[in-house]
C-alpha cells in the first residue's frame, strides 16, 4: 500500500481552506492532518503536526515554519503555496506552475516523500 | 410526494482550484446543486443561458470578460438570476459597480464557508448577502452623496410599501419586516418586488441605499445629506 502524505492546510482563507480540505480527503493516500490558519503560532503548530507536506493560500516564507531554536529534522516539509489573487502553484523546492488544477496540485504531493529527502532518512538509507 | 427545493448553482472562476473546493463544499448540501462551471466571463454567459441556474457565484478577476461585466450580460440577458461575487477584491469600486450590475450579494473569499451557505440561500430567497464590513461601506457611501432628484418616484409609492422600505433601510429580513408590520413574509416578498420595480432597482440594498438618500429611515439622525 501506498505511503499516505500527511498534509496541513495554512489558510488566510477558510473558504479556500476547507475546499482544499474536502477535495484532498477524497484521496485515499492524502491525510489532512491539520487546518490552521495563517498567524504568528503556525509554526508551532505545524512542527507539532510534523506534515510531509504544507499547503498555503499565500506566499510565505517556508523559514517561518521551521524551529528559531534551529532544532528540528532534516529539511521540513514540503511547501506549496496556491495564491488565490495571481491563481498560481509555487513549489517552494522544485517547480512554479500558473493556473494549477487539481492534478497538478496532487502530483506535487504525491511526489514530496521523494522530493527531499532528509539527512536522517538518507542516514537511515545507509545503515 | 415530498421534494427537497434544490438550489441550482453555477460556479465561475478561473482559478480550479478554488472552484473545485467550493464546489466539494456546495455539493454536500442537501439543498444545493452544482449545475455547472465557467472559468471566465463569456463561458459564465453561455453556461447560464444553457443552464438556467438559480444562483451564479461569480468571481471578478477573470481573464476575457471580467465577473463585473459577466454580471451585467448575464442580468440583461437573464433577470431572474441572482448574482452573488465572490472575490478576494474588497475594492469599493468593484463593490458599488457590482450592485450597478445588478448583483445580489458580494463576498469576499475570506468568508467561511458556513457564511457562504448561509449567503447562497440568502439571495436564492431574494435577500441580500454582503460580507461583513462591506455592507457599511454600501451605505455609508450612498448615505454620503448629495441629495438628488430622484431619478424613479417615490411618490408612487404606497404607505404600506413606504413601511417595507424604512425597514429595509436599517437591513430588516422579510421575517424581522413580517413581525415589525404585523403582516405575512409573502406580503412583505410582494411589497419587495413592487419597490423595486417602482423605483427601477434591483435588490434590496440598492433599496436600501436609496431609503437612506430619500430620508426614508427609522433613524431621524439619518436621512439626505
Amino acid at each position: 500500500m501506498a505511503a499516505q502524505r500527511r498534509v496541513v492546510i495554512l489558510y488566510q482563507n477558510g473558504l479556500f481552506g476547507a475546499g482544499l480540505r474536502r477535495l484532498l480527503s477524497a484521496e485515499p493516500d492524502i491525510q489532512v492532518v491539520g487546518t490552521v490558519p495563517i498567524g504568528p503560532q503556525m509554526g508551532a503548530v505545524v512542527r507539532g503536526l510534523a506534515p510531509d507536506v504544507v499547503l498555503v493560500d499565500r506566499a510565505i516564507d517556508p523559514k517561518s515554519l521551521r524551529d528559531p531554536s534551529g532544532k528540528g529534522h532534516g529539511s521540513g516539509p514540503r511547501v506549496i503555496c496556491l495564491t488565490l489573487e495571481e491563481n498560481q502553484m509555487d513549489v517552494l523546492d522544485s517547480q512554479y506552475r500558473p493556473s494549477p488544477n487539481v492534478d497538478d496540485l496532487l502530483e506535487a504531493i504525491r511526489s514530496a516523500l521523494c522530493a527531499v529527502p532528509s539527512p536522517e532518512a538518507l542516514t537511515q538509507t545507509h545503515d | 410526494m415530498w421534494k427537497l427545493e434544490r438550489i441550482r448553482v453555477l460556479l465561475v472562476d478561473d482559478h480550479e482550484l478554488f472552484r473545485r473546493g467550493v464546489k466539494s463544499l456546495l455539493t454536500a448540501e442537501p439543498d444545493i446543486e452544482v449545475v455547472g462551471e465557467a472559468h471566465n466571463g463569456r463561458e459564465a454567459l453561455a453556461k447560464a443561458q444553457e443552464l438556467m441556474p438559480d444562483l451564479v457565484l461569480m468571481d471578478i478577476s477573470m481573464p476575457e470578460i471580467n465577473g463585473l461585466e459577466a454580471t451585467r450580460r448575464v442580468k440583461q440577458a437573464m433577470p431572474y438570476v441572482k448574482i452573488l461575487i465572490l472575490t478576494v477584491s474588497d475594492l469599493e469600486q468593484n463593490l458599488f459597480e457590482a450592485i450597478k450590475a445588478g448583483a445580489q450579494g458580494y463576498l469576499l473569499k475570506n468568508v467561511d464557508p458556513d457564511h457562504l451557505l448561509d449567503a447562497v440561500r440568502k439571495a436564492y430567497h431574494g435577500e441580500a448577502a454582503i460580507s461583513g464590513g462591506l455592507a457599511a461601506k454600501i451605505l455609508t457611501e450612498f448615505a454620503r452623496r448629495d441629495a438628488q432628484p430622484a431619478h424613479t418616484g417615490r411618490e408612487s409609492l404606497g404607505a404600506r410599501e413606504i413601511d417595507v422600505l424604512r425597514e429595509l433601510s436599517r437591513g430588516a429580513s422579510n421575517k424581522e419586516i413580517a413581525a415589525t408590520l404585523c403582516i405575512s413574509e409573502n406580503t412583505v416578498r410582494n411589497h419587495v418586488k413592487n419597490i423595486l420595480a417602482k423605483l427601477h432597482l434591483d435588490n434590496r440594498v440598492q433599496a436600501a441605499a436609496y431609503a437612506i438618500r430619500e430620508g426614508i429611515t427609522s433613524d431621524p439622525t439619518e436621512g439626505p445629506r
